[in-house]
Protein backbone atom coordinates (compact mmCIF):
# COMPACT_ATOMS: atom_id res chain seq x y z
CA UNK A 1 0.00 0.00 0.00
CA UNK A 2 1.21 3.47 -0.92
CA UNK A 3 2.27 5.66 1.95
CA UNK A 4 -0.08 8.67 2.52
CA UNK A 5 2.88 11.18 0.76
CA UNK A 6 3.17 8.78 -1.78
CA UNK A 7 -0.65 8.80 -2.25
CA UNK A 8 -0.75 12.49 -2.72
CA UNK A 9 2.19 13.07 -5.13
CA UNK A 10 1.03 10.67 -7.52
CA UNK A 11 -2.56 11.73 -7.14
CA UNK A 12 -1.54 15.17 -7.93
CA UNK A 13 0.55 14.07 -10.52
CA UNK A 14 -2.36 12.28 -12.15
CA UNK A 15 -4.57 15.47 -12.20
CA UNK A 16 -2.10 17.20 -14.09
CA UNK A 17 -0.45 15.48 -16.38
CA UNK A 18 -3.30 13.22 -17.37
CA UNK A 19 -2.39 9.75 -16.80
CA UNK A 20 -4.02 7.46 -14.40
CA UNK A 21 -1.59 4.58 -13.99
CA UNK A 22 -0.07 6.17 -11.42
CA UNK A 23 -2.93 6.18 -8.85
CA UNK A 24 -5.68 3.81 -10.44
CA UNK A 25 -4.20 0.90 -8.71
CA UNK A 26 -4.38 2.60 -5.34
CA UNK A 27 -8.82 3.12 -5.95
CA UNK A 28 -11.41 1.05 -5.14
CA UNK A 29 -12.48 -0.75 -8.39
CA UNK A 30 -16.19 -0.24 -9.55
CA UNK A 31 -17.87 1.74 -12.07
CA UNK A 32 -17.84 4.10 -12.35
CA UNK A 33 -13.98 3.40 -12.96
CA UNK A 34 -11.03 5.01 -11.09
CA UNK A 35 -10.40 6.53 -14.43
CA UNK A 36 -13.74 8.09 -14.59
CA UNK A 37 -13.54 9.11 -10.72
CA UNK A 38 -10.49 10.77 -11.00
CA UNK A 39 -11.68 12.71 -14.22
CA UNK A 40 -13.89 14.28 -12.01
CA UNK A 41 -11.47 15.37 -10.28
CA UNK A 42 -8.68 16.37 -12.68
CA UNK A 43 -11.79 18.68 -14.88
CA UNK A 44 -12.48 20.63 -11.35
CA UNK A 45 -8.57 21.33 -11.21
CA UNK A 46 -9.04 22.88 -15.00
CA UNK A 47 -12.64 24.45 -14.78
CA UNK A 48 -11.63 25.83 -11.80
CA UNK A 49 -8.18 27.05 -12.51
CA UNK A 50 -9.55 28.70 -15.95
CA UNK A 51 -12.69 30.15 -14.12
CA UNK A 52 -10.31 31.51 -12.12
CA UNK A 53 -7.69 33.09 -14.11
CA UNK A 54 -10.86 34.61 -16.52
CA UNK A 55 -12.04 36.23 -13.03
CA UNK A 56 -8.97 37.71 -12.43
CA UNK A 57 -7.96 38.95 -16.38
CA UNK A 58 -11.73 39.18 -17.69
CA UNK A 59 -10.26 41.84 -20.96
CA UNK A 60 -7.76 39.22 -21.95
CA UNK A 61 -10.67 36.53 -21.88
CA UNK A 62 -12.89 39.04 -23.72
CA UNK A 63 -9.89 39.99 -26.35
CA UNK A 64 -8.95 36.28 -27.00
CA UNK A 65 -12.76 34.65 -26.81
CA UNK A 66 -13.64 31.66 -24.78
CA UNK A 67 -12.26 29.13 -26.68
CA UNK A 68 -8.57 30.36 -26.95
CA UNK A 69 -8.58 31.76 -23.56
CA UNK A 70 -9.37 28.08 -22.06
CA UNK A 71 -6.59 26.77 -24.33
CA UNK A 72 -4.26 29.13 -23.26
CA UNK A 73 -5.30 29.18 -19.59
CA UNK A 74 -4.38 25.37 -19.48
CA UNK A 75 -1.24 25.82 -20.60
CA UNK A 76 -0.26 29.01 -18.47
CA UNK A 77 -1.43 25.81 -15.70
CA UNK A 78 1.08 23.46 -16.64
CA UNK A 79 3.69 25.92 -16.92
CA UNK A 80 2.82 27.64 -13.73
CA UNK A 81 0.49 25.27 -11.62
CA UNK A 82 -1.01 27.37 -8.51
CA UNK A 83 1.46 27.12 -5.45
CA UNK A 84 -0.97 28.53 -2.85
CA UNK A 85 -4.24 27.82 -1.17
CA UNK A 86 -5.40 31.17 -1.58
CA UNK A 87 -6.40 31.69 -5.24
CA UNK A 88 -5.45 35.43 -5.59
CA UNK A 89 -1.64 33.93 -6.64
CA UNK A 90 -2.91 32.34 -9.30
CA UNK A 91 -2.44 35.16 -12.15
CA UNK A 92 1.11 36.40 -10.85
CA UNK A 93 2.70 35.02 -13.67
CA UNK A 94 0.22 35.29 -16.72
CA UNK A 95 1.28 38.62 -18.13
CA UNK A 96 5.07 37.18 -18.63
CA UNK A 97 3.75 34.39 -20.12
CA UNK A 98 2.05 35.71 -22.61
CA UNK A 99 4.94 38.41 -22.90
CA UNK A 100 6.87 34.98 -23.47
CA UNK A 101 4.47 33.85 -26.32
CA UNK A 102 3.14 37.30 -27.68
CA UNK A 103 6.05 39.69 -27.82
CA UNK A 104 5.29 40.28 -31.02
CA UNK A 105 2.63 40.04 -33.80
CA UNK A 106 -0.96 41.01 -33.75
CA UNK A 107 -1.49 40.10 -29.57
CA UNK A 108 1.74 42.06 -28.66
CA UNK A 109 -0.38 44.29 -26.68
CA UNK A 110 -1.80 41.21 -24.70
CA UNK A 111 1.25 41.26 -21.90
CA UNK A 112 0.67 44.90 -20.89
CA UNK A 113 -3.57 44.57 -20.58
CA UNK A 114 -2.74 41.53 -19.01
CA UNK A 115 -0.15 43.53 -16.30
CA UNK A 116 -2.38 46.32 -16.02
CA UNK A 117 -5.16 43.69 -14.96
CA UNK A 118 -3.18 41.74 -12.60
CA UNK A 119 -2.27 45.57 -11.14
CA UNK A 120 -5.44 46.23 -10.53
CA UNK A 121 -6.16 42.59 -8.33
CA UNK A 122 -3.05 43.66 -6.32
CA UNK A 123 -4.20 46.89 -5.69
CA UNK A 124 -7.70 45.97 -5.09
CA UNK A 125 -6.38 43.37 -2.27
CA UNK A 126 -3.47 45.05 -0.95
CA UNK A 127 -3.62 45.87 2.87
CA UNK A 128 -4.55 49.17 4.23
CA UNK A 129 -1.64 51.64 4.99
CA UNK A 130 -1.19 55.38 6.14
CA UNK A 131 -0.55 57.70 2.89
CA UNK A 132 2.34 59.72 3.03
CA UNK A 133 1.54 63.75 3.37
CA UNK A 134 3.16 66.84 2.32
CA UNK A 135 3.39 68.05 5.69
CA UNK A 136 5.35 64.99 7.06
CA UNK A 137 8.19 66.27 4.10
CA UNK A 138 8.33 69.51 5.36
CA UNK A 139 9.60 68.13 8.80
CA UNK A 140 12.97 66.69 7.48
CA UNK A 141 16.09 68.75 7.35
CA UNK A 142 15.99 70.18 3.75
CA UNK A 143 19.72 69.56 3.96
CA UNK A 144 19.43 65.88 3.38
CA UNK A 145 16.34 65.72 0.90
CA UNK A 146 18.59 63.79 -1.51
CA UNK A 147 19.26 61.07 0.54
CA UNK A 148 15.47 60.60 1.29
CA UNK A 149 14.06 57.13 0.77
CA UNK A 150 10.14 56.47 -0.51
CA UNK A 151 7.99 53.42 0.06
CA UNK A 152 5.64 52.84 -2.02
CA UNK A 153 1.72 53.01 -0.95
CA UNK A 154 1.00 49.34 -1.07
CA UNK A 155 -1.74 49.65 -2.66
CA UNK A 156 -0.92 51.25 -5.67
CA UNK A 157 1.54 49.93 -8.67
CA UNK A 158 3.19 51.10 -12.08
CA UNK A 159 2.32 50.18 -15.10
CA UNK A 160 3.93 50.70 -18.54
CA UNK A 161 3.09 49.74 -22.24
CA UNK A 162 3.73 51.23 -25.58
CA UNK A 163 0.17 50.63 -26.60
CA UNK A 164 -2.40 52.25 -25.23
CA UNK A 165 -3.91 49.47 -22.29
CA UNK A 166 -5.90 51.85 -20.43
CA UNK A 167 -8.13 52.65 -23.61
CA UNK A 168 -7.78 49.04 -24.45
CA UNK A 169 -8.94 47.64 -21.08
CA UNK A 170 -11.88 50.68 -20.91
CA UNK A 171 -13.53 49.83 -24.00
CA UNK A 172 -13.85 46.16 -22.89
CA UNK A 173 -15.69 47.05 -19.77
CA UNK A 174 -18.94 45.07 -19.26
CA UNK A 175 -20.86 48.21 -20.12
CA UNK A 176 -18.68 49.93 -22.54
CA UNK A 177 -19.92 50.92 -26.26
CA UNK A 178 -17.63 49.06 -28.34
CA UNK A 179 -15.28 51.44 -29.63
CA UNK A 180 -11.93 50.17 -32.04
CA UNK A 181 -9.00 51.15 -30.19
CA UNK A 182 -5.89 52.60 -32.29
CA UNK A 183 -2.73 50.51 -31.46
CA UNK A 184 -0.74 53.07 -32.48
CA UNK A 185 -1.81 55.81 -30.77
CA UNK A 186 0.46 56.19 -28.55
CA UNK A 187 1.76 54.32 -25.23
CA UNK A 188 0.64 54.48 -21.50
CA UNK A 189 2.47 54.98 -17.87
CA UNK A 190 0.20 55.17 -15.30
CA UNK A 191 -0.04 54.63 -11.73
CA UNK A 192 -2.80 52.02 -10.53
CA UNK A 193 -4.14 53.05 -7.29
CA UNK A 194 -6.99 52.58 -4.88
CA UNK A 195 -8.93 55.11 -2.87
CA UNK A 196 -11.87 54.59 -0.96
CA UNK A 197 -12.47 51.03 -2.22
CA UNK A 198 -12.67 52.48 -5.46
CA UNK A 199 -9.64 51.66 -8.36
CA UNK A 200 -8.52 54.09 -10.11
CA UNK A 201 -5.53 55.36 -13.16
CA UNK A 202 -3.40 58.47 -13.22
CA UNK A 203 -1.62 58.94 -16.28
CA UNK A 204 1.80 59.87 -15.44
CA UNK A 205 4.53 61.87 -18.20
CA UNK A 206 7.74 59.49 -18.74
CA UNK A 207 9.96 61.47 -17.03
CA UNK A 208 7.56 61.15 -13.86
CA UNK A 209 7.01 57.45 -14.72
CA UNK A 210 10.93 56.80 -14.16
CA UNK A 211 10.91 59.24 -11.51
CA UNK A 212 8.43 57.36 -9.81
CA UNK A 213 9.31 53.77 -10.53
CA UNK A 214 12.85 54.70 -9.30
CA UNK A 215 11.54 55.75 -5.77
CA UNK A 216 9.22 52.82 -6.05
CA UNK A 217 12.55 50.31 -5.49
CA UNK A 218 13.93 52.75 -2.90
CA UNK A 219 16.45 54.70 -5.24
CA UNK A 220 17.66 57.84 -2.67
CA UNK A 221 15.81 60.74 -3.68
CA UNK A 222 19.28 62.90 -5.06
CA UNK A 223 19.89 59.73 -7.90
CA UNK A 224 16.55 59.30 -9.03
CA UNK A 225 15.93 62.96 -9.73
CA UNK A 226 19.46 62.81 -11.54
CA UNK A 227 18.23 59.84 -13.82
CA UNK A 228 14.90 61.65 -14.56
CA UNK A 229 16.35 64.50 -15.86
CA UNK A 230 18.48 63.00 -18.10
CA UNK A 231 15.77 61.46 -19.47
CA UNK A 232 13.84 64.95 -19.58
CA UNK A 233 16.27 68.28 -19.04
CA UNK A 234 12.78 69.99 -18.25
CA UNK A 235 11.77 67.49 -15.36
CA UNK A 236 10.42 69.52 -12.47
CA UNK A 237 11.37 67.71 -8.97
CA UNK A 238 8.99 69.38 -7.12
CA UNK A 239 6.09 69.48 -9.35
CA UNK A 240 6.39 65.40 -9.95
CA UNK A 241 7.31 64.98 -5.96
CA UNK A 242 4.04 66.83 -5.27
CA UNK A 243 1.82 64.98 -8.05
CA UNK A 244 3.03 61.91 -6.94
CA UNK A 245 2.41 62.31 -3.19
CA UNK A 246 -1.37 63.96 -3.66
CA UNK A 247 -1.98 60.87 -6.14
CA UNK A 248 -0.92 58.48 -2.88
CA UNK A 249 2.22 56.67 -4.37
CA UNK A 250 3.75 56.86 -1.00
CA UNK A 251 3.28 55.08 2.60
CA UNK A 252 6.08 56.96 4.29
CA UNK A 253 9.65 58.58 3.32
CA UNK A 254 12.41 58.60 5.94
CA UNK A 255 16.10 58.93 5.97
CA UNK A 256 18.23 55.54 5.93
CA UNK A 257 19.56 54.53 9.45
CA UNK B 1 -18.78 55.25 6.55
CA UNK B 2 -19.32 53.42 9.72
CA UNK B 3 -17.06 50.52 9.23
CA UNK B 4 -14.23 52.80 8.89
CA UNK B 5 -14.48 53.85 12.14
CA UNK B 6 -13.31 50.59 13.83
CA UNK B 7 -9.81 48.70 13.40
CA UNK B 8 -11.24 45.42 14.56
CA UNK B 9 -14.13 43.79 16.59
CA UNK B 10 -14.87 43.29 19.99
CA UNK B 11 -17.13 40.94 22.17
CA UNK B 12 -17.91 38.54 19.09
CA UNK B 13 -21.63 37.41 19.62
CA UNK B 14 -22.13 33.64 19.46
CA UNK B 15 -23.04 31.81 16.86
CA UNK B 16 -26.89 31.19 17.57
CA UNK B 17 -28.32 27.71 16.67
CA UNK B 18 -30.39 29.02 14.17
CA UNK B 19 -29.78 29.06 10.20
CA UNK B 20 -27.59 31.53 8.91
CA UNK B 21 -26.06 32.04 5.07
CA UNK B 22 -23.03 31.88 3.01
CA UNK B 23 -21.68 35.16 2.65
CA UNK B 24 -20.52 35.80 -1.01
CA UNK B 25 -19.24 39.44 -2.49
CA UNK B 26 -21.97 39.74 -4.73
CA UNK B 27 -24.12 40.10 -1.63
CA UNK B 28 -22.32 42.44 0.23
CA UNK B 29 -24.51 45.19 -0.96
CA UNK B 30 -27.20 43.69 -0.44
CA UNK B 31 -27.22 42.48 2.51
CA UNK B 32 -25.74 45.58 4.01
CA UNK B 33 -28.56 47.41 2.59
CA UNK B 34 -31.60 45.39 3.68
CA UNK B 35 -29.90 43.43 6.45
CA UNK B 36 -31.98 39.97 6.06
CA UNK B 37 -33.03 38.08 8.93
CA UNK B 38 -31.21 35.36 8.80
CA UNK B 39 -29.15 34.07 12.22
CA UNK B 40 -26.04 34.78 10.91
CA UNK B 41 -23.21 35.37 8.38
CA UNK B 42 -20.10 32.22 7.32
CA UNK B 43 -17.27 33.83 5.24
CA UNK B 44 -14.44 32.07 2.83
CA UNK B 45 -11.36 32.93 5.06
CA UNK B 46 -9.23 33.12 2.10
CA UNK B 47 -11.61 36.25 0.57
CA UNK B 48 -10.92 37.96 3.95
CA UNK B 49 -7.24 38.11 4.29
CA UNK B 50 -6.41 41.92 2.78
CA UNK B 51 -7.22 44.15 5.67
CA UNK B 52 -7.59 47.00 3.32
CA UNK B 53 -10.09 45.90 0.60
CA UNK B 54 -13.81 46.07 -0.09
CA UNK B 55 -14.78 42.71 1.33
CA UNK B 56 -12.77 43.51 4.33
CA UNK B 57 -14.87 47.27 4.84
CA UNK B 58 -18.27 44.61 4.02
CA UNK B 59 -17.09 42.38 6.52
CA UNK B 60 -16.05 44.59 9.25
CA UNK B 61 -19.59 46.44 8.58
CA UNK B 62 -21.66 43.13 8.94
CA UNK B 63 -19.50 42.08 12.06
CA UNK B 64 -21.54 44.57 14.23
CA UNK B 65 -25.37 43.29 12.98
CA UNK B 66 -24.70 39.38 12.97
CA UNK B 67 -22.35 36.68 14.46
CA UNK B 68 -19.56 35.50 12.15
CA UNK B 69 -18.09 32.27 11.06
CA UNK B 70 -15.16 32.11 9.11
CA UNK B 71 -14.91 28.66 7.13
CA UNK B 72 -11.58 27.83 5.10
CA UNK B 73 -11.38 26.33 1.86
CA UNK B 74 -7.70 26.32 1.13
CA UNK B 75 -5.29 24.97 4.37
CA UNK B 76 -4.61 21.51 3.58
CA UNK B 77 -5.28 20.27 6.42
CA UNK B 78 -4.64 16.64 5.28
CA UNK B 79 -1.49 17.73 3.18
CA UNK B 80 1.78 15.94 3.47
CA UNK B 81 3.75 19.33 2.05
CA UNK B 82 4.66 21.60 4.91
CA UNK B 83 1.97 23.50 6.34
CA UNK B 84 1.56 27.01 5.02
CA UNK B 85 2.98 29.83 7.06
CA UNK B 86 1.90 32.30 5.62
CA UNK B 87 -1.54 31.27 4.99
CA UNK B 88 -1.73 30.34 8.75
CA UNK B 89 -0.47 33.92 9.72
CA UNK B 90 -3.19 35.33 7.19
CA UNK B 91 -6.01 33.31 8.85
CA UNK B 92 -4.68 34.27 12.32
CA UNK B 93 -4.71 37.89 11.21
CA UNK B 94 -8.83 37.52 9.85
CA UNK B 95 -9.61 35.79 13.10
CA UNK B 96 -8.38 38.61 15.20
CA UNK B 97 -10.20 41.23 13.01
CA UNK B 98 -13.52 39.67 13.05
CA UNK B 99 -13.47 37.48 15.79
CA UNK B 100 -15.14 35.09 14.08
CA UNK B 101 -17.87 32.73 17.01
CA UNK B 102 -16.90 29.92 14.84
CA UNK B 103 -13.45 28.99 12.48
CA UNK B 104 -13.79 25.77 10.43
CA UNK B 105 -11.01 24.20 7.93
CA UNK B 106 -12.10 20.55 5.79
CA UNK B 107 -11.23 16.81 6.15
CA UNK B 108 -9.14 17.08 3.00
CA UNK B 109 -5.96 17.57 1.46
CA UNK B 110 -5.22 20.51 -1.64
CA UNK B 111 -1.55 20.47 -2.14
CA UNK B 112 1.09 17.70 -2.92
CA UNK B 113 4.54 18.71 -4.23
CA UNK B 114 4.34 21.98 -4.09
CA UNK B 115 1.27 22.01 -6.67
CA UNK B 116 -1.81 22.89 -5.01
CA UNK B 117 -5.46 21.69 -6.89
CA UNK B 118 -7.36 24.21 -4.83
CA UNK B 119 -9.72 21.65 -4.75
CA UNK B 120 -10.78 19.58 -1.23
CA UNK B 121 -9.05 15.98 -2.17
CA UNK B 122 -10.54 12.73 -0.64
CA UNK B 123 -8.19 11.13 2.62
CA UNK B 124 -7.47 7.34 2.62
CA UNK B 125 -9.18 6.70 5.67
CA UNK B 126 -5.75 4.31 7.56
CA UNK B 127 -4.42 4.67 11.08
CA UNK B 128 -1.33 6.47 8.87
CA UNK B 129 -3.71 9.21 7.84
CA UNK B 130 -5.40 9.72 11.14
CA UNK B 131 -2.18 10.12 12.72
CA UNK B 132 -1.00 12.72 10.39
CA UNK B 133 -4.39 14.46 10.18
CA UNK B 134 -4.71 14.76 13.73
CA UNK B 135 -0.60 15.80 14.39
CA UNK B 136 -1.81 19.19 11.58
CA UNK B 137 -5.16 19.96 13.68
CA UNK B 138 -3.18 20.04 16.75
CA UNK B 139 -0.55 21.99 15.11
CA UNK B 140 -3.00 24.44 13.14
CA UNK B 141 -4.78 25.09 16.49
CA UNK B 142 -1.85 25.41 18.23
CA UNK B 143 -0.82 28.05 15.96
CA UNK B 144 -4.31 30.10 16.00
CA UNK B 145 -5.15 29.59 19.78
CA UNK B 146 -8.27 27.96 19.32
CA UNK B 147 -10.64 24.98 18.49
CA UNK B 148 -11.49 24.08 14.71
CA UNK B 149 -14.78 22.54 13.47
CA UNK B 150 -13.63 20.00 10.94
CA UNK B 151 -15.97 19.00 8.05
CA UNK B 152 -16.63 16.03 6.17
CA UNK B 153 -16.32 16.71 2.39
CA UNK B 154 -18.09 15.01 -0.62
CA UNK B 155 -15.93 12.39 -2.10
CA UNK B 156 -16.40 10.72 -6.23
CA UNK B 157 -14.08 7.76 -4.92
CA UNK B 158 -12.44 5.85 -2.33
CA UNK B 159 -8.91 4.51 -1.68
CA UNK B 160 -8.25 1.16 -1.37
CA UNK B 161 -6.84 -0.39 2.11
CA UNK B 162 -9.49 1.82 4.30
CA UNK B 163 -9.07 0.76 7.90
CA UNK B 164 -11.99 2.32 9.11
CA UNK B 165 -15.32 4.41 7.57
CA UNK B 166 -14.89 8.06 7.06
CA UNK B 167 -17.29 8.62 10.04
CA UNK B 168 -15.29 6.69 12.46
CA UNK B 169 -12.16 8.56 11.06
CA UNK B 170 -13.65 12.05 11.93
CA UNK B 171 -14.91 10.95 15.71
CA UNK B 172 -11.85 9.43 16.44
CA UNK B 173 -10.03 12.81 15.12
CA UNK B 174 -12.33 14.80 16.75
CA UNK B 175 -11.49 13.15 20.20
CA UNK B 176 -8.02 12.57 19.53
CA UNK B 177 -7.70 16.39 18.68
CA UNK B 178 -10.78 18.20 20.83
CA UNK B 179 -11.65 19.61 17.23
CA UNK B 180 -15.69 20.18 16.65
CA UNK B 181 -17.43 19.01 13.73
CA UNK B 182 -19.42 20.32 11.10
CA UNK B 183 -21.06 18.19 9.58
CA UNK B 184 -22.06 18.75 6.02
CA UNK B 185 -25.34 16.62 4.97
CA UNK B 186 -25.35 17.39 1.85
CA UNK B 187 -21.68 15.84 1.44
CA UNK B 188 -23.00 12.88 3.79
CA UNK B 189 -25.51 12.56 1.12
CA UNK B 190 -23.63 12.84 -2.08
CA UNK B 191 -20.83 10.47 -0.95
CA UNK B 192 -23.23 7.89 0.37
CA UNK B 193 -25.00 7.72 -2.86
CA UNK B 194 -21.56 7.88 -4.64
CA UNK B 195 -20.10 5.08 -2.60
CA UNK B 196 -23.13 2.86 -1.40
CA UNK B 197 -23.20 3.58 2.92
CA UNK B 198 -26.14 4.53 4.75
CA UNK B 199 -26.59 8.15 5.50
CA UNK B 200 -28.00 6.97 8.89
CA UNK B 201 -24.99 5.23 10.10
CA UNK B 202 -22.96 7.76 9.52
CA UNK B 203 -25.13 10.19 11.58
CA UNK B 204 -25.06 7.55 14.06
CA UNK B 205 -21.51 7.08 14.34
CA UNK B 206 -20.77 10.65 15.31
CA UNK B 207 -20.20 11.47 18.41
CA UNK B 208 -23.63 13.40 19.93
CA UNK B 209 -21.55 16.33 21.57
CA UNK B 210 -18.88 16.90 18.69
CA UNK B 211 -21.43 18.75 16.25
CA UNK B 212 -20.78 22.30 16.74
CA UNK B 213 -22.64 22.83 12.92
CA UNK B 214 -24.27 21.67 9.94
CA UNK B 215 -23.73 22.65 6.17
CA UNK B 216 -26.88 22.24 3.97
CA UNK B 217 -26.61 22.88 0.26
CA UNK B 218 -27.04 21.75 -3.43
CA UNK B 219 -25.67 19.23 -5.41
CA UNK B 220 -26.20 18.17 -9.50
CA UNK B 221 -25.67 14.96 -11.29
CA UNK B 222 -23.01 13.68 -14.05
CA UNK B 223 -23.60 10.39 -15.95
CA UNK B 224 -20.62 8.62 -15.85
CA UNK B 225 -20.37 4.96 -17.44
CA UNK B 226 -23.74 4.86 -17.64
CA UNK B 227 -23.89 5.32 -13.63
CA UNK B 228 -24.85 8.50 -11.93
CA UNK B 229 -22.47 10.26 -9.80
CA UNK B 230 -23.74 13.34 -7.84
CA UNK B 231 -20.95 16.28 -7.80
CA UNK B 232 -21.22 19.02 -4.94
CA UNK B 233 -21.28 22.00 -6.77
CA UNK B 234 -23.19 24.02 -4.10
CA UNK B 235 -25.33 25.62 -7.48
CA UNK B 236 -28.84 24.57 -6.15
CA UNK B 237 -31.22 24.40 -3.44
CA UNK B 238 -31.40 21.72 -1.17
CA UNK B 239 -33.05 19.08 -2.18
CA UNK B 240 -35.91 16.98 -0.47
CA UNK B 241 -33.48 13.84 0.28
CA UNK B 242 -30.80 16.10 2.27
CA UNK B 243 -33.93 18.24 4.22
CA UNK B 244 -34.87 14.40 5.24
CA UNK B 245 -31.30 13.69 6.46
CA UNK B 246 -31.12 17.03 7.80
CA UNK B 247 -34.27 16.65 10.41
CA UNK B 248 -32.32 13.28 11.28
CA UNK B 249 -29.39 15.17 11.85
CA UNK B 250 -31.43 17.84 14.07
CA UNK B 251 -32.98 14.80 16.30
CA UNK B 252 -29.59 13.60 16.76
CA UNK B 253 -28.05 16.41 17.54
CA UNK B 254 -30.32 18.72 18.98
CA UNK B 255 -30.59 22.35 18.01
CA UNK B 256 -27.18 23.39 16.06
CA UNK B 257 -26.38 26.14 14.13
CA UNK B 258 -26.90 25.22 10.19
CA UNK B 259 -25.84 26.94 7.83
CA UNK B 260 -27.41 27.38 3.54
CA UNK B 261 -23.95 27.25 1.44
CA UNK B 262 -24.57 28.60 -2.25
CA UNK B 263 -21.26 29.34 -4.89
CA UNK B 264 -21.77 28.78 -8.33
CA UNK B 265 -25.01 30.32 -10.36
CA UNK B 266 -25.91 32.35 -7.21
CA UNK B 267 -29.18 33.44 -6.98
CA UNK B 268 -30.92 36.54 -5.61
CA UNK B 269 -30.43 36.91 -1.56
CA UNK B 270 -34.39 36.07 -0.98
CA UNK B 271 -33.45 32.58 -2.04
CA UNK B 272 -30.88 32.08 0.18
CA UNK B 273 -32.94 33.74 3.45
CA UNK B 274 -36.27 31.32 2.25
CA UNK B 275 -33.47 28.17 2.58
CA UNK B 276 -32.59 29.65 6.01
CA UNK B 277 -36.03 29.77 7.17
CA UNK B 278 -36.91 26.84 6.18
CA UNK B 279 -34.07 25.09 7.65
CA UNK B 280 -35.20 27.15 11.22
CA UNK B 281 -38.65 25.45 10.66
CA UNK B 282 -37.50 22.26 10.05
CA UNK B 283 -35.43 22.28 13.17
CA UNK B 284 -38.50 23.77 14.89
CA UNK B 285 -40.81 20.78 14.12
CA UNK B 286 -38.02 17.99 14.67
CA UNK B 287 -37.42 19.50 18.03
CA UNK B 288 -40.60 20.24 18.71
CA UNK B 289 -41.55 16.97 18.00
CA UNK B 290 -38.73 14.82 20.35
CA UNK B 291 -39.71 17.35 23.42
Amino acid sequence: MLSLRDLQLRFVASLYEGGDAVIAGAIEPGTPSAAARLGVYRNNLREGFIKTLATEFPVISKLVGEAFFRQTALDYQLRHPSRYGDLTHVGAQFAEYLRTHFATGDYAYLPGVAELEWALQLVAIAPASERLSAASLASIDPGRYEDLVFEPHPATRLVESRFPIVRIWQSNQPDAPGEVVDLDAGGDRILVRRRDDELEFVHLAPADFLFAKMLSRRTPLGLATDASLAVDPQFDLVAALGNLTRAGAFARAGLPH
Amino acid sequence: MAAHARDSVTNPRPVPARAGIGLRAEHHAVIRATRPDVGWLEAHSENYFSSGDASHHALMELCQHYPISLHGVGLSVGGTDPLDREHLANLRGAIDRYQPALVSEHLSWSSAGGRHTNDLLPLPYTHEALRHVASRVDEIQEALSRSLLIENVSSYLEFRGAEMTEWEFLATLSSRTGCGILLDVNNIYVSARNHGFDARDYLDGIPRAAVGEIHLAGHSTRQLEGRTLLVDTHNALVCEEVWHLYSQAVARFGAVPALIEWDMDLPDIEVLVAEAHRADRIAGETLALAA
